[in-house]
């Protein structure tokens, strides 16, 4: 719980969103303030947050707000 | 290339024929490089005149969106204000360092394209690109804009401009940026990522002014549409400061 928690977070401060506006369909481009540069605040975000570092392929391959999740995975981030 | 000069008692013109465009827009164009005049009455008539000897499909031209008086000639004159371009420099490139998150993730880039890369890197350059003074003006329909790109890329590799790319590891190219060197500075020409592929941006840019400053250069400089908000956003996260604001005037004769 903990861990959903904190990976919300990271969107909702990086792209200005409020609880409501954050859905589990949100991808990369879905919003304006998610393109190549709201990308990289988001992963470093994710890194402090979570004490990690992403390989460029994952960075690259987190596409989605689903999708990161799955990727995150790969470092021992369990969601419930 | 060739400028010519129209003078008249009311100033003075620098324009020059682009047949690249008009091959394009199957449309005789021209650009206005410069217009000096005392007045903006004498402005007026001096492009009036310039027209008059000069019949033409599309005339445009870009200055500096400061100039009061340039514009209200050119819109008096029935021309509309199109791309608003943002002039930008890095300076003190020896001092850069990259963003924190970029650092150690740039990628390994290659100063090179190779003959079966050409068609692949054209074609996508078809519709990798948004915003132009063409692509941003409402009575240029997109896919001559996009073949106007698609001619500038390919006339770039004929003309061996200098590129810096990436390779995805299957080989085909991410991104690419063409520039020119001149007076230990950089002038960023024309660039980006391909379709699908623009997370690659912030890296390969980043990699790219890396590029730069261990090459010993002083300062680079760019230009972006106003309206390219991912492009504009991501230059000034990675340190350039904008210069100056210039505004591309626009003028069909013939319009649909």
């Amino acid at each position: 719980m903990e861990n959903e928690l904190k990976y919300k977070k990271a969107f909702l401060e990086n792209f200005g969103l409020s609880e409501d506006e954050l859905c589990e369909d949100l991808e990369y481009n879905g919003i304006t303030e998610w393109d190549s540069v709201g990308h990289m605040g988001l992963m470093a975000s994710l890194e402090d947050e979570f004490e990690i570092t992403m390989e460029m392929d994952d960075i690259i391959d987190f596409s989605s707000f689903k999708k990161g999740k799955n990727i995150l995975s790969k470092y021992e981030i369990k969601f419930s | 290339m060739s400028y010519s000069f129209h003078d008249s008692k009311f100033g003075n013109i620098k324009w020059r024929e682009t047949p690249w465009d008009k091959n394009v827009f199957g449309v005789q164009t021209i650009e206005i490089l410069d217009l000096n005049c005392k007045s903006v009455d004498d402005g007026r008539k001096l492009l009036q005149d310039f027209q008059k000897k000069n019949e033409v499909a599309l005339l445009y031209g870009r200055f500096d969106a400061t100039n009061q008086e340039i514009k209200k000639i050119f819109l008096m004159d029935g021309f509309f204000q199109c791309e608003t371009a943002i002039k930008l420099r890095k300076n003190k490139l020896s001092l850069y360092e990259l963003p924190e998150f970029i650092r150690g993730r740039e990628p390994k880039l290659e100063q090179a394209i190779k003959t079966e890369d050409i068609d692949y890197i054209v074609g996508n350059s078809h519709n990798m690109y948004h915003f132009s003074r063409f692509h941003e003006d409402p009575f240029i329909d997109r896919n001559h804009a996009n073949k106007r790109m698609g001619n500038w890329v390919r006339q770039l590799i004929e003309n061996d401009t200098p590129i810096l790319c990436h390779r995805e590891k299957s080989g085909e190219i991410i991104s690419y940026l063409f520039y020119k060197e001149n007076n230990n500075e950089a002038e960023l020409i024309l660039g980006g990522s391909l379709p699908g592929k623009g997370l690659y941006s912030p890296y390969f840019y980043g990699g790219a002014i890396q590029y730069f400053k261990l090459k010993g250069l002083k300062a680079l400089t760019a230009s972006v549409s106003a309206a390219n908000k991912g492009m504009l956003s991501l230059k000034i996260l990675l340190g350039f400061n904008v210069t100056s604001i210039h505004a591309d005037y626009h003028k069909h004769n013939n319009r649909k």
